[in-house]
């Protein structure tokens, strides 16, 4: 038997251009730094006007030093002294360490909502997904309102889940289930309906049970496709998140953000604000990392 | 009709020597608002340890018979029999192997080869072994762990085979495995295929139009038309059917005679 030929290629066809030339669809993390430097440039050019425009700058743009400097001492008032020191909350006096505290606690807080409600909503809407395919009859009964569920004002229903569920964790974490669910239900679905018919035809013929099939074969095929889902329901998970804990519940970034906005601490808003951005970013690299980990096998 | 002989299929085998027995087999399909019947009434029956090819143009129903006897394509009339009973679903005893890629991109070579087994539970240390020599004899042990996608198309077509067999079915469907290959591909794999068959002596149903394949493989050529066996013919040959198959005058007359029936259709 001669060698083997093989085909290895350099890169995809999805990522090369018609030239030849490799076209990015992520910017790097250079064109990132480039950005942000921009963005920072043209805040300050803003604040510069509305601090020769307006009598109290620091109430509607202040400049990103100011920020900084009065931000992280006024987040204290936000910290509730879960992880060490003397917050204002308990008499004690405003710090930017202690600021840093509250951004951590809070942070903490969120983030536990967000993972376990991504995972929650992945989890119910991925199997809901596969059951829907696999049965005719569930995707008659419930296929209709599954669709229709994502065209719901999502942030709308925020104050709902606190009444149903609490002023708490469960609430935040509900909610975001139910947002992130169909999201993933949908894309299942159609993953699916994508298959190659002969590729599940083929494990039926190696002896694979529906139960096999519907376990083993099909998630793994439509890894590929599912991952574009997963990164708008990481998205979407946060801003959800936001939504929720601005209605009722004491703790996390939403409420900090809430009570920021309701004392127009702008300062205090602009630092929560790029939290939430970073845990964002982060959440969704992670997952874009982890998926790419599962499917190394597409191209 | 020189070099050729109607078989007598139907006659002179007894129960034991049938691996395949299809009796009155009739498929009909509504596309576009408009029926079609592929196979209708069709009888064939295929010893044990016979290669068979179904040959005719497309449209013909030779898929269709194929996917029905591997149970992925349910009858409206008739059925289909093998030692291990009638079929009504797909099974372990009669692998697949398609024209299009169907093994999963997911799994690395070694994985895909192994596959069949481990999804129907079997121990490793009982298929491990096999599942090494096929894959040497396939010529892929460089490529164990490589994913199929940096494979080329001839690859994956002997990573399907080897997990085909890797699988041990008593009958083996192959339908129009080698159509989409170049030439010299193809060559290598109808060797390969005859190498594996000859060692394990399975029955094989092979769909193809390709005349000069036929010749090459088969024990029996079965030519549908109308949705029954057309034609029925014993390819006179011995085996190993080589090169001199191509320049051999018995061989070109045959090669002719076929060409001329498929056109008849």
């Amino acid at each position: 038997m001669s060698a083997p030929t093989v085909t290895r290629p350099v890169v995809t066809a999805s990522r090369a251009s018609r030239s030849g030339t490799v076209t990015r669809t992520r910017p790097s993390l250079k064109a990132l730094g480039a950005g942000i430097v921009l963005f920072a440039v043209a805040w300050e050019a803003i604040a510069l006007v509305f601090a020769h425009t307006v009598a109290h700058p620091e109430y509607v743009m202040p400049d990103l030093w100011y920020a900084l400097r009065t931000g992280l001492p006024g987040l204290s008032d936000y910290y509730s002294g879960r992880l060490g020191g003397h917050p204002p909350a308990l008499g004690g006096s405003q710090s930017a360490w202690l600021g840093i505290l509250a951004l951590v606690d809070n942070s903490l807080t969120s983030l536990y909502r967000v993972v376990l409600g991504l995972a929650g909503g992945v989890v119910i809407g991925v199997t809901a997904g596969l059951a829907m395919s696999w049965s005719r009859p569930l995707r008659g009964a419930f296929g209709g309102v599954a669709n229709l569920s994502r065209m719901m004002p999502l942030l709308a229903m925020g104050p709902l889940f606190t009444l149903w569920f609490g002023a708490g964790s469960a609430a935040s974490i509900a909610f975001i289930v139910f947002s992130v669910a169909p999201i993933m239900l949908m894309a299942t679905t159609t993953a699916v309906e994508r298959l190659d018919p002969d590729q599940l035809a083929w494990a039926r013929t190696l002896g694979a049970g529906h139960w096999r099939i519907w376990t083993q074969v099909v998630p793994r095929s439509i890894v590929p496709e599912v991952a574009g889902a997963l990164s708008v329901a990481s998205v979407l998970a946060w801003s959800v998140l936001l939504a929720s804990e601005l209605w009722g519940i004491q703790d996390g970034l939403g409420w900090a953000m809430g009570q920021a906005l309701g004392f127009t601490q702008i300062s205090e808003v602009m630092i929560i604000a790029l939290t939430f951005i970073i845990l964002t970013f982060c959440t969704v690299r992670l997952l874009g990392a982890a998926v790419r980990r599962l499917s190394r096998w597409a191209d | 009709m020189t070099g050729l002989t109607q078989t007598e299929a139907t006659t002179g085998q007894t129960v034991d020597d049938v691996a395949v027995d299809v009796r009155g087999l009739t498929i009909t399909f509504t596309a576009a608002g408009k029926t079609i019947t592929p196979i209708d009434g069709l009888d064939l029956q295929v010893r044990r340890g016979e290669l068979v090819c179904i040959l005719g143009p497309s449209g013909q129903g030779k898929s269709t018979l194929l996917r029905a006897v591997a149970g992925l394509t349910r009858p409206d009339a008739g059925s289909i029999t093998t030692p291990e009973g009638a079929v009504t679903e797909p099974g372990a005893e009669r692998g697949m192997v398609f024209q299009q890629d169907a093994i999963p991109m997911w799994l690395r070579v070694q994985d895909n080869v192994a596959f069949g087994p481990k999804l129907r539970g079997v121990p490793r240390a009982e298929y491990q072994p096999t599942v090494d020599h096929l894959i040497e004899e396939v010529g892929l042990d460089e490529w164990r762990r490589a994913w199929p996608r940096q494979l080329s198309g001839g690859m994956r077509k002997r990573v399907a085979i080897a997990a085909v067999f890797a699988n041990e079915p008593s009958i083996l469907l192959m339908d129009e495995p080698f159509g989409a290959l170049d030439f010299f591909t193809r060559e290598k794999l109808q060797g390969l295929l005859l190498q594996l068959w000859a060692e394990t002596a399975k029955t094989v149903l092979f769909v193809t139009h390709d005349v000069d394949e036929a010749l090459l493989l088969a024990d029996r050529i079965v030519i549908l038309g109308k949705g029954r066996v057309a034609q029925d013919i014993t390819v006179p040959f011995a085996r190993p059917r080589g090169d001199d198959l191509r320049s051999d005058p018995a061989a070109i007359e045959l090669r002719q005679e076929l060409i001329g029936r498929l056109g008849e259709k």
